[in-house]
């Protein structure tokens, strides 16, 4: 009978800080220009340099450790890790070791709608490195020092995951965290946020942890989720196998869908870490952090942006939704939930009212933008300092632009609510917004699509369907009923679809009279 | 020498009595004349003319260009001066230029001082006597087949021989002490972190500092206040007022209480040192001063201490030169590994290898704890012992060095040459300011000094003790292989 | 104690010093020398130093932070002044394998 195993996965995340400046030199960070352009003494590592800490990359890093409810340290010191590498200018790296900036902490998420929440070891600051670069199969590396020296913090997890899943659903959120933090923009893709994941496994019930193995280059949820539930079935085979799991570093090859070895370590690395003699101790007074928080939040507050968990909690509880719905609002896209808010947002001819309309709005959107912003045919973008949805429109081989601000949702809902319009036609003017980017009202009036609710005019409607189909009507007394939904219809056809269907199916049976008795 | 003073140098120039232009020319005749004393690694004559031509500029302008103005200032060739050489004596650097001028040498020359020359030293600031130059060794200006001293040979040779009134050098253990005791001249090194260590090309970033060696304790103090003061780009510099020193200088030392350390009057001391330095000291007290005995009880270890901190320091510090950026790359290297390992035992001397190594055996993992960490703490207690002593002195006085200069070849062993440092390694240790000021010659008429050492930040009593000793004592002779100093 | 030549290889290696090819006596003579500072230096474990602060510092240094503005680099050319080898505005050195830390 085959033993059952139990996976042990921590995560390592290396996230660039948002500065106009590097970790310990003023050289421009976070821009992309021609190779060693952004560089200058200090972070090409030349003789006779020294570093000064940039304030912003302090009060960043202690915004991470504000928002992962870590204990921020009064006193924190760098130390140099010392090694060799040609992307290494100094041959060493400034970062913290045995003191660093933040301990604990933790980050709460969801998965599979169950609350979760992964405590993490530590957060410190240091310096990323330069970029190397081969050209096929030159036999040279070239060295770019651009983004040497950009401020970074290390966030290191505790070995709490126990599945592909709940390590991918915790690095989604914790991402999501450090974007609304306004400190890293989170993008994957070009390295700015990269995660490490560390693997092990054992058979339940054993508390002995089995040897760990690191994968690297994890550069989107997908491979992140991939290649953890590859590396657990791997080493599980492996030992199944009667093998030996060895501590080494592995890639993710989306190519051949596998990890692949990339060296292994037989003991660990000797960094002969020692304090940086060139700096003194990190200070940030607990005044300091409060006032850091307090930055935090005001900024947060006029761009918008809020902590995943903080808008989730709105959404379910203030708004009202249900997780369907919450689950367009968080992830159709970045920006939705800004772009929900700005519907209700003050100044508006809605404001406020979120609570009464949000979940009818929820389902506008849904509807009307889900599939677009599916196929990438819409966007949602910041202009003029609004979030407003931006549609790329085919007409007649021409492709333009459309642009809807949010508050038009909120104004169809209006309608819907007020019976100006029915159901029905809300899908309409549905599509002609999103063909013309007008405000709703102006496409009900231009196009007539106006609820038809006067009894009297749908009593004619009605009368004039009847008297055209007397065959029809003659039947139904006659005892086929289901022409009753023919009727109807031919009744919707004639207004248009505008009137009411209730209403038209119970003047119809008024007005055809009783059915024969079979 | 009368003429041969920075003060008088600069007022000269300011006075219209000389140009900046002929004070340089004839310092270039100067080191012409002695140039088999090899103090220098590089000496770009036109670079210094244009400097000097632009301080006449400045005063034909109406302008004050400075407290040097026109004074000639020798660079220690690890002091970084843009588009100069800095080579560091050694041939992993050999080829390469500064591109950034560093904090102390940006100051020197806002002071209209004019840059002369890249000063020999020890490779890396790494040895106690100009020996461990990858290129020819520094000659002492009195004995040319002895030694100058170490690591700021060059700028002390080139003082002690009249080239230059003013000469910048880096003290780690006491490498700008020492050369100035065997090569007759005066050489301070300020509290750690007066003087910004931005462009100083790093040895030990917690012991290394820059100072001035000169002819005159006045003029070192002026020297010292030119380059002294805050820099925003050394996170270690201090943001302190910078005193007026050179006023300290000519102040009596009426009730002034000089420590004096027993134990560094011991074993290994050579006698004529000795006779030099306690005559100093009863000449002080004859002159009011008081001589207090003091204990440094961790004094025994403080080479073990500083060699550990320094060569761990250093083994970090070096790790730069790999080759990839700037600096010598090896030929034969075949891949990155090989490229590291070929390039910097190519370009590294034997004493610089010793020290990477040794440094970077004490940090490695099993050690820390047992040697770095140790040292640290053992650096705590050095630190509380200089507290206790200044409780009961305002500074403390023992000889620079334990012996006058030796011959080439005379410590050939790595471990003696060590335990020469051991009266200058403890001030370093503590961060402190220390100055060697020359005292009567000793046997064979070699030069002496006697070391004086303040509380952190007190370099004013510093100078006052070293300047009162220097008129007590009066002129000293010409150094045998000096430049001829033209008169009036 | 002296430091045996297996150790100081592999300190040479973690200093990228390429020792191993050193002539033999050269080799021993470089052991000798480091064991015996070695044995010099271990003299500090005489000292009580229970319940002393390491310095990292001499002196106290206040804390130091530098606002956050870029200021002007030093340009391509100048950064690549003093390479042995570039190409592209960029360092050439042999042919990197893997990605980085772990090699010390």
């Amino acid at each position: 009978m085959a033993t059952d195993y139990e996976a042990v996965i921590g995560l390592e995340i290396h996230a660039q800080l948002l500065t106009a400046s590097k970790a310990f030199s003023s050289a421009p960070a976070n821009l992309e220009a021609e190779p060693n352009t952004l560089v200058n003494e200090v972070c090409s590592g030349q003789p006779g340099s020294l570093p000064v800490l940039n304030e912003r990359a302090v009060e960043f890093a202690v915004r991470a450790g504000i928002a992962f409810d870590c204990d921020i340290q009064t006193r924190s010191v760098f130390a140099r890790k010392n090694y060799f590498y040609p992307d290494l200018p100094k041959g060493y790296q400034i970062s913290q070791y045995d003191e660093p900036l933040c301990l604990n902490g933790s980050v709460h998420f969801e998965l599979d709608g169950e609350a979760r929440s992964v405590a993490l070891e530590r957060i410190h600051m240091e310096e990323d490195t330069g970029k190397s670069q081969h050209e096929g199969d030159r036999p040279e590396s070239l060295i770019d020092l651009n983004r040497a020296g950009t401020p970074l913090i290390e966030i290191v997890s505790r070995p709490d995951m126990r599945s592909a899943d709940e390590a991918s659903a915790f690095f989604k959120e914790l991402r999501a965290v450090l974007v609304a933090a306004g400190i890293n923009d989170g993008n994957l893709q070009s390295g700015s946020m990269r995660c490490d994941a560390n693997v092990s496994v054992r058979p339940r019930g054993q508390q002995e942890l089995g040897t760990k193995v690191e994968v690297k280059n994890l550069n989107s949820f997908k491979y992140l989720r991939d290649a953890i539930e590859f590396e657990i079935q791997r080493q599980i085979d492996e030992i199944e196998g009667g093998g030996v799991i060895y501590q080494e570093t592995r890639t993710w090859n989306e190519a051949k869908r596998e990890t692949l070895l990339l060296r292994r370590k037989e003991g660990s690395a000797d960094y002969r870490y020692f304090p940086e003699p060139d700096l003194p101790p990190l200070v940030v007074t607990p005044d300091r952090q409060a006032e850091i928080g307090a930055a935090m939040d005001a900024e947060m507050a006029a761009a918008g942006r809020s902590f995943p968990r903080d808008l989730r909690t709105r959404l379910r509880d203030e708004v009202g939704l249900h997780d369907e719905q919450m689950s367009f609002v968080t992830g159709s896209h970045p920006d939705m939930a800004n772009y929900f808010d700005a519907a209700f947002a003050p100044g508006t001819d809605f404001a406020g009212k979120a609570k009464a309309m949000g979940p009818g709005v929820v389902n506008l959107l849904s509807g009307a933008l889900g599939p677009a912003l599916n196929d990438g045919s819409a966007d949602i973008e910041t202009r003029d300092g609004r979030p407003v949805a931006v549609l790329q429109v085919k007409q007649k081989k021409k492709v333009s632009e459309v642009t809807l601000p949010a508050t038009h949702f909120a104004a169809l809902q209006g309608l819907i609510d007020a019976k100006t319009i029915s159901k029905n036609i809300a899908k309409t003017v549905v599509e002609h917004m999103l063909a013309t980017g007008d405000a709703p009202k102006t496409i009900v009036d231009r196009e007539g699509l106006q609820a038809q609710n006067d009894e009297g005019a749908i009593a004619a409607l009605v009368d004039g369907v009847i008297d055209k189909h007397p065959d029809e009507a003659a039947r139904y007394r006659g005892g086929k009923v289901q022409l009753l939904g023919f009727f109807v219809g031919q009744v919707m056809k004639a207004s248009r679809g505008r009137a009411d269907a209730g209403t038209v199916r119970q003047l119809l049976a008024e007005k055809l009279g009783p059915v024969e008795e079979s | 020498m009368p003429e041969f003073t920075a003060a008088q140098i600069a007022a000269a120039v300011k006075a219209g009595d000389r140009t900046a232009t002929s004070v340089a020319e004839e310092a270039l005749g100067r080191a012409e004349q002695t140039s088999d004393l090899d103090a220098f690694v590089h000496l770009d004559a036109d670079r210094i003319l244009a400097q000097a031509r632009a301080v006449d500029a400045k005063i034909a302008e109406g302008i004050d260009p400075g407290p040097l103005a026109g004074v000639p200032v020798v660079l220690k060739d690890n002091l970084l001066a843009i588009d100069e050489p800095a080579t560091c004596a050694s041939r992993i650097l050999d080829r390469h230029v500064s591109l950034t001028d560093g904090h102390a040498v940006a100051r020197l020359k806002a002071a209209g001082a004019v840059t002369f020359g890249r000063a020999n030293m020890d490779e890396f600031a790494m040895g106690s006597s100009g020996e461990n130059s990858a290129v020819a060794s520094a000659r002492n200006p009195w004995d040319r087949d002895r030694v100058p001293g170490g690591s700021s040979s060059g700028s002390a040779v080139a003082v002690g021989a009249h080239v230059a009134p003013l000469a910048l050098g880096s003290d780690t253990g006491g490498s700008i002490r020492q050369p100035a005791a065997f090569s007759g001249v005066v050489g301070a090194k300020p509290t750690w972190g007066r003087v910004s260590r931005r462009g100083l090309i790093a040895f030990a970033s917690s012991l290394d500092q820059i100072g001035p060696f000169a002819t005159t304790v006045a003029d070192a103090a002026v020297c010292l206040e030119a380059i002294a003061g805050f820099d925003a780009g050394d996170a270690t510099s201090a943001n302190r007022e910078v005193p007026s020193w050179a006023s300290e200088v000519g102040r009596d030392v009426k009730g002034l209480r000089i420590g004096v350390p027993e134990s560094f009057f011991g074993e290994g001391l050579a006698d004529d040192v000795e006779a030099s330095v306690r005559g100093a000291l009863n000449a002080l007290a004859a002159a009011g001063a008081e001589l207090v005995p003091v204990e440094l009880p961790h004094a025994k270890y403080a080479v073990a201490t500083y060699y550990i901190i320094a060569c761990a320091e250093a083994s970090s510090n070096l790790a730069r030169f790999d080759g990839v950026r700037y600096g010598h790359r090896s030929k034969t290297a075949t891949d990155v590994l090989s490229m590291y390992a070929r390039s910097r035992v190519e370009g590294f001397g034997e004493e610089v290898r010793r020290r990477i190594m040794l440094g970077t055996y004490v940090l490695s993992a099993g050690y820390y704890d047992a040697y770095y960490r140790k040292a640290q703490q053992v650096r705590t207690r050095f630190i509380e012992d200089f507290k206790t002593a200044f409780e009961t002195c305002d500074v403390i006085a023992s000889p620079t060095a334990p012996t006058t200069a030796f011959r080439f070849g005379d410590n050939a062993d790595p471990l003696s040459m060590y335990l020469a440092d051991v009266y200058t390694i403890p001030a370093s240790l503590a961060g402190l300011p220390g100055i060697s000021v020359p005292t009567a010659p000793g046997a064979d008429g070699l030069p002496t000094g006697i070391q004086f050492v303040t509380p952190s930040w007190d370099e004013g009593t510093m100078f006052r003790v070293a300047g009162a000793w220097e008129s007590l004592r009066g002129p000293l002779g010409r150094p045998t292989h000096a430049a001829d100093v033209e008169e009036g | 104690m002296a430091i045996d030549r297996d150790t100081l290889l592999h300190t040479a290696m973690l200093a990228r010093l390429d020792c191993a090819s050193l002539p033999e006596p050269e080799l021993d003579a470089l052991v000798d020398q480091i064991g015996r500072i070695i044995g010099y230096v271990e003299q500090l474990s005489e000292v009580d130093t229970e319940g002393v602060t390491p310095s990292t510092h001499p002196v106290d240094v206040p804390p130091r932070l530098r606002p956050d503005t870029a200021s002007e680099p030093l340009g391509a050319d100048r950064v690549l002044a003093n390479a042995p080898k570039t190409r592209d505005a960029r360092f050439v050195v042999p042919r990197v394998v893997g990605q980085g830390a772990d090699d010390a």
